[in-house]
């Protein structure tokens, strides 16, 4: 049985591409690795000390986050989810009032117990249902320590009911609802007064949402993509 | 005294064989099925199983018996679903089925959605008192966190309302939806148990924070449990507080403790 002619004209192409441009492609891959090596060699020290600041500061975070209090970042972060509109509409109604910008002037400047945060790991769901569908959901889990009091927090930022009804929680809704009511609860057995407890509440989740986001900085590492080599069709 | 039932949503994640297992262990011999365990083709077999044991069913909204879906009353009625599922309720000696009030999404005219709503929850009854089965409606909550849909009967005035509507169906009262709603006292929302007390089909228990119905726990601190008193005698309890993958002996101290709180 012959080849239909056409196509054995076709893969005489193909073949001629293929010796002439196969060996130099093989050559670059062989050249890219070198290069990505050779720099994978030079970045270990710089990797090292980044990984070692990170273990310092997640140290810090896991014995009193107050540190935070203060700083910028915890600053920058509160601006940031005071700048998310509210979604529940009766606390449009009667909202809550927002964090002072200026986190050295929060009742937590003034505590005398520890707010530690530590180990967050990430969640899937697959199992998961409210009182009418199942769904997916995605978020995280960390640990809170306020004073004597440890409790382990799950957050939810991602719920999937189906491909095409999905729902994302912003900052706001995470830290509302997710791990305010627990921080209260953590207080209240902590023999904190009421006058100031959903107030110091609000500052812990806040400052707990901001830990978490530097609990999560990872070492910056070389990253480089290329196209496998293949003639494309 | 009133009698503890146990949602099956309570054991969820798992199939109807393996919460019923732990719930039976337990010392569970009265299931609301419900949500939440996943559909498998053994469901009916396991129920009829443990039925044949002693265990006796309610039935609740979606419920995952031999087919499993969710439903809106202020939707779309598929009779047919409705024919076989309470055709079903029947073949196991269930007498008592309850279904959340329907719910409309934004920009829906909600006096439209509750015209259906009341339109098809009378068909609902219909097929139910034809098979000898008591249908209730249950209280729900305004909705937040990012919905998109809101519920009818999410205010007092609204069940209120809706008890005048239809005077042949019951109600089934969720403490933990009433401690999401806004605008009433804990006087206002109690005084619906004795507005309905004739009509109260069952008490749905649970705990959460007022903002989102998290399905907690019952502890002292819980909103209504001062209160317990005042449910109305020999109105089932439902217990639909989640303990998905717990063991069996933490199971049954849950279940005990909430019971404790009824006698």
């Amino acid at each position: 049985m012959s080849a239909l002619p056409l196509l054995a004209e076709y893969n005489s192409l193909v073949q001629q591409h293929q010796e002439q441009f196969n060996p130099t492609i093989a050559q670059l891959q062989v050249s890219v690795d070198e290069m990505l090596h050779q720099l994978r060699q030079q970045e270990q020290a710089l990797v090292a000390a980044q990984a070692q600041q990170l273990e310092l500061l997640q140290a810090q975070l896991g014995t009193d986050a107050r540190c935070l209090l203060n700083s910028a970042e915890l600053q920058a972060f509160v601006a940031e989810v005071q700048a998310i509109p509210i979604s529940y509409p009766w606390e449009r109604r009667e909202p809550k009032p927002e964090l002072n910008a200026d986190s050295a002037l929060w009742h937590l400047a003034q505590a005398t117990f520890i707010v530690a945060v530590r180990d967050p790991t990430n969640t899937v769901d697959h199992d998961g249902y409210d009182d009418e569908r199942t769904h997916s959901t995605y978020g995280y889990a960390v640990t809170i320590q306020v004073g004597d009091q440890t409790k382990r927090l799950e957050v939810l930022t991602h719920r999937v009911y189906s491909p095409i009804d999905q729902r994302d929680y912003d900052l706001r809704d995470q830290l509302n609802f997710y791990v305010e009511y627990d921080v209260a609860e953590l207080l209240e057995l902590q023999g904190i007064e009421k006058s100031v407890k959903s107030q110091l509440a609000r500052e812990i989740s806040y400052l707990l949402g901001c830990a978490v986001r530097l609990l999560s900085l990872t070492p910056h590492r070389i990253e480089f993509h290329y196209p496998i080599s293949e003639a494309l069709a | 005294m009133n009698p503890l039932w146990v949602s099956l949503s309570t054991y969820g994640g798992g199939t109807t064989a393996e919460a019923l297992a732990v719930l039976w262990a337990a010392g569970v011999r009265q299931v609301e099925l419900a949500i939440g365990v996943k559909p498998s083709p053994d469901t009916g077999e396991v129920l009829r199983h443990y039925q044949h044991q002693g265990m006796q069913y309610r039935a609740h909204h979606g419920v995952v018996w031999e087919e499993a879906r969710s439903f809106n009353l202020a939707g779309s009625f598929d009779v047919g679903y409705f024919e076989r599922l309470t055709d079903w309720l029947v073949t196991m000696d269930i007498t008592a089925y309850s279904v959340h009030a329907g719910s409309y999404r934004s920009g829906d005219s909600p006096p439209a959605a509750y015209d259906r709503f009341l339109h098809q929850v009378v068909q609902l009854e219909q097929l139910c008192s034809d098979r000898g089965i008591r249908l209730g409606v249950e209280t729900m909550y305004p909705a937040g966190f990012g919905e998109t849909s809101q519920y009818l009967l999410q205010t007092a005035t609204q069940v209120e309302q809706f008890l005048q509507d239809l005077p042949n169906i019951d109600l089934v009262m969720d403490m933990a939806h009433l401690n999401i709603w806004r605008a009433e006292t804990i006087p206002e929302k109690l005084s619906l148990l004795a507005l309905a007390a004739e009509r109260l089909l069952e008490i749905h228990v649970s705990d959460n924070d007022g903002y989102r119905d998290s399905h907690a726990g019952v502890t002292d601190r819980t909103w209504w449990v001062p209160y317990a008193a005042m449910f109305p005698s020999n109105v089932a309890i439902v217990l639909e507080s989640r303990m998905n993958r717990w063991g069996v002996e933490r199971v049954r101290r849950q279940v005990e403790a909430t019971q404790s709180v009824f006698s």
